[in-house]
């Protein structure tokens, strides 16, 4: 798959993955590589983006003795996700076109 | 490697790139916590930090990721800068414009308004004449009281009566010096604000008239 647009698809789904919900690095990365191949070494630039883009906000927690760092989605994260669903729309338009045009060849 | 090793190596490998402090401790936090909640999830360290790729390749992908996003920084502040520089002259042009509508018109109508105008600028210069005095009349009560002491002091040795007479003069312009004083800074400081907030309100009524920013198509 073409490296931008894995990365725009991987940044929808983590924002995704944060919508019920807020997480934290290691259970983002085991949700959303079910979906999307991931790695620890390529989320952290991603949340980093997020986070400076006002997508996600964070807040740390205590667990078991020692801090963890949980990412919140904020609304312009789910409008993110719904400007990507309008978006997925139109490519599938683009991809039938594509399709049909194959088909008359 | 150690999870230890493994953040030490990271960290000295970042302290050699253009990060800040703050990114850096972000990255070492980060990497800390990851390794730890796979290790709570029943993975062998080893495993873990052999999983995450090289230092280096982590190092290069926070690195391209950085330079992106100041990429598209720089862009972005690129294109407003220039559309701000074009909005700029725009908006320069028309009020430029309007401007000099205005400033005949006013020129036509000197006859009416300069008798209004020079009025008005009277009456403001007074105000202001009035309140500067008003300082400098309790000032001058309280150095010429403080003053007056040392001869009322001197008049109390020979003539008490006098001497208690100019002593109770004295005290009483200091008090009127230290009441007066601070009530009339006091009461400058309002009025001088007042007449600023006229002027500011003004200025920004002149400016919201004038109309907002448009784009040349």
């Amino acid at each position: 798959m073409n490296i931008q647009l894995k990365k725009g698809l991987i940044e929808v789904c983590v924002l995704s993955s944060l919508r019920n919900e807020a997480s934290y690095g290691y259970k983002i990365v085991s949700d959303v590589s079910n979906i999307i191949e991931i790695s620890e070494s390529t989320l952290y630039p991603i949340l980093r983006r997020l986070e400076t883009g006002r997508f996600l906000s964070t807040f740390t927690q205590d667990m078991n003795g020692r801090l963890r760092k949980y990412y919140q989605i904020t609304p312009q994260g789910i409008e993110r996700i719904e400007e990507f669903k309008e978006d997925w729309k139109e490519m599938e338009q683009v991809y039938q076109y594509i399709n049909q045009k194959e088909r008359r060849i | 490697m150690t999870k230890r090793e493994f953040i030490n190596k990271l960290e000295m490998r970042l302290q050699q790139t253009r990060l800040s402090r703050y990114e850096i401790k972000d990255i070492l936090n980060y990497y800390d916590e990851m390794i730890s909640d796979k290790m709570d999830a029943g993975y062998r360290e080893n495993y873990i930090i052999a999983e995450l790729g090289t230092i280096d390749e982590i190092v290069q992908k926070i690195q391209t990721s950085e330079a992106m996003q100041e990429d598209k920084k720089i862009k972005y502040e690129s294109i407003l800068a220039s559309e701000e520089a074009r909005n700029t002259t725009v908006a320069h042009q028309e009020k430029q414009t309007k401007s000099n509508t205005w400033w005949i018109v006013l020129l036509c109508l000197f006859p009416f308004w300069i008798g209004f105008a020079a009025g008005a600028f009277g009456i403001l210069f007074g105000i202001v004449i009035a309140l500067v005095s008003l300082v400098i009349v309790f000032f001058s009560f309280t150095i010429g009281g403080i003053i007056g002491l040392v001869p009322a002091f001197f008049c109390l040795i020979h003539d008490t009566a006098t001497g208690i007479y100019a002593f109770g003069i004295c005290v009483v312009l200091i008090g009127l010096g230290l009441i007066g004083g601070p009530l009339s800074l006091k009461l400058n400081k309002v009025i001088f604000q007042g007449i600023k907030k006229i002027f500011q309100r003004l200025r920004k009524k002149n400016r919201k008239g004038k109309g907002g920013l448009h784009y040349e198509n």
